[in-house]
């Protein structure tokens, strides 16, 4: 049975992705299209395509920064890895667990806090200044360079991702493993997205109030 | 005067399209008419992505409807072939049809 209303986040992507003068026109059209018939799945192949030609046109009108956006983005978590500020942390919280708890094991708060942490940190901090570099850097298509990096950030999980897949048919013991990369791709994924589109809202925010000026 | 060129296989179908919807060419028919030509529906955002393209080298002109419920309150842009659109055709067509002619294997309708 075909929905009553349209996907809203094909819409979202056609109102905030999109830069085109008939941005608005597109979407009255499909609108249109889709009271008179059609389906959820069309929309979403109208809403995609305008996405590639959004990323198409971006390349075109701002190449050098869409690029330059994208590369220091992935030199940063690159960088991030390479630094892997993981083990001084890890150092931190041993000395002050055992300055603190020098003959017991410590609280479950105190566990409970170092796990946030450690998850903060591998799964969302190095991801979250990626995304914000990115936004920062593309001030044209801010929105659309992050969705891109984090676009790109998924499929570069794919193969590990699939080999899992592949590895739980025969073994599963790989069900551990593959539940939390997935679980990694997403936090990681949604970190990008978060700071970027933080970074893209402070950006259009600047650019409205020198407008008004 | 710059010599016109030949257009390109999308700006063709879009201008095509849009002289043969007159008054009524906006998005929704015009990617309509084009997916009845062509056999296959095509991208919406790509049709205003030529458009746009056409209305800068003015071959065509846009102009703001009025919006609509059923649109989500968003209002239609009407297109309209210009002087020099309908010029550009034509010289395509002619270029087109002279480099078409005097190939033996085209003619005759048999392979």
């Amino acid at each position: 049975m075909k929905p009553a209303s349209p996907p809203r986040l094909a819409i979202w992507l056609l109102v905030h992705l999109s830069r085109s003068e008939h941005r608005e026109a597109v979407l009255g059209d499909l609108l249109e299209r889709f009271a008179e018939g059609e389906t959820a799945r069309w929309f979403w192949r109208q809403a995609l395509s305008a996405f590639a030609v959004a990323v198409v046109r971006a390349i075109r009108r701002h190449g050098w920064s869409f690029a330059a956006a994208l590369a220091v983005a992935s030199l940063v978590l690159f960088a991030y890895n390479i630094a892997s500020p993981g083990a001084q942390v890890d150092r931190w919280e041993e000395r002050l667990m055992w300055s603190l708890y020098p003959f017991s094991s410590p609280p479950i708060v105190w566990r409970i806090a170092f796990t946030a942490i450690w998850f903060f940190r591998e799964c969302c901090l190095g991801f979250a200044v990626a995304g914000w570099i990115a936004a920062r850097i593309c001030r044209g298509y801010p929105r659309l360079v992050v969705c891109t990096f984090a676009g790109f950030h998924v499929l570069s999980s794919m193969p590990w991702m699939i080999e899992l897949v592949k590895e739980l048919t025969t073994n599963r013991r790989y069900l551990e493993g593959l539940v939390w990369y997935s679980g990694y791709t997403f936090v990681s994924t949604l970190a990008i997205l978060l700071a970027g589109f933080w970074s893209a809202r402070h950006i259009s925010g600047n650019e409205r109030q020198q407008n008004a000026n | 005067m710059s010599k016109p060129g030949i257009l390109g296989q999308s700006e063709f179908l879009v201008l095509l399209a849009v002289l043969r919807l007159g008054r009524d060419a906006y998005g929704v028919p015009i990617s309509r008419e084009i997916a009845a030509q062509i056999g296959r529906d095509p991208a919406v955002a790509g049709i205003y992505t030529t458009l746009e393209r056409l209305v800068e080298r003015g071959l065509v002109t846009a102009k703001t409807g009025e919006p609509t419920a059923v649109r989500g309150g968003r209002a239609k842009t009407y297109f309209k072939v210009t002087a020099k659109g309908l010029r550009e055709l034509r010289a395509s067509q002619s270029a087109l049809q002279r480099f078409w002619s005097g190939i033996p294997q085209l003619e005759g309708g048999s392979s």
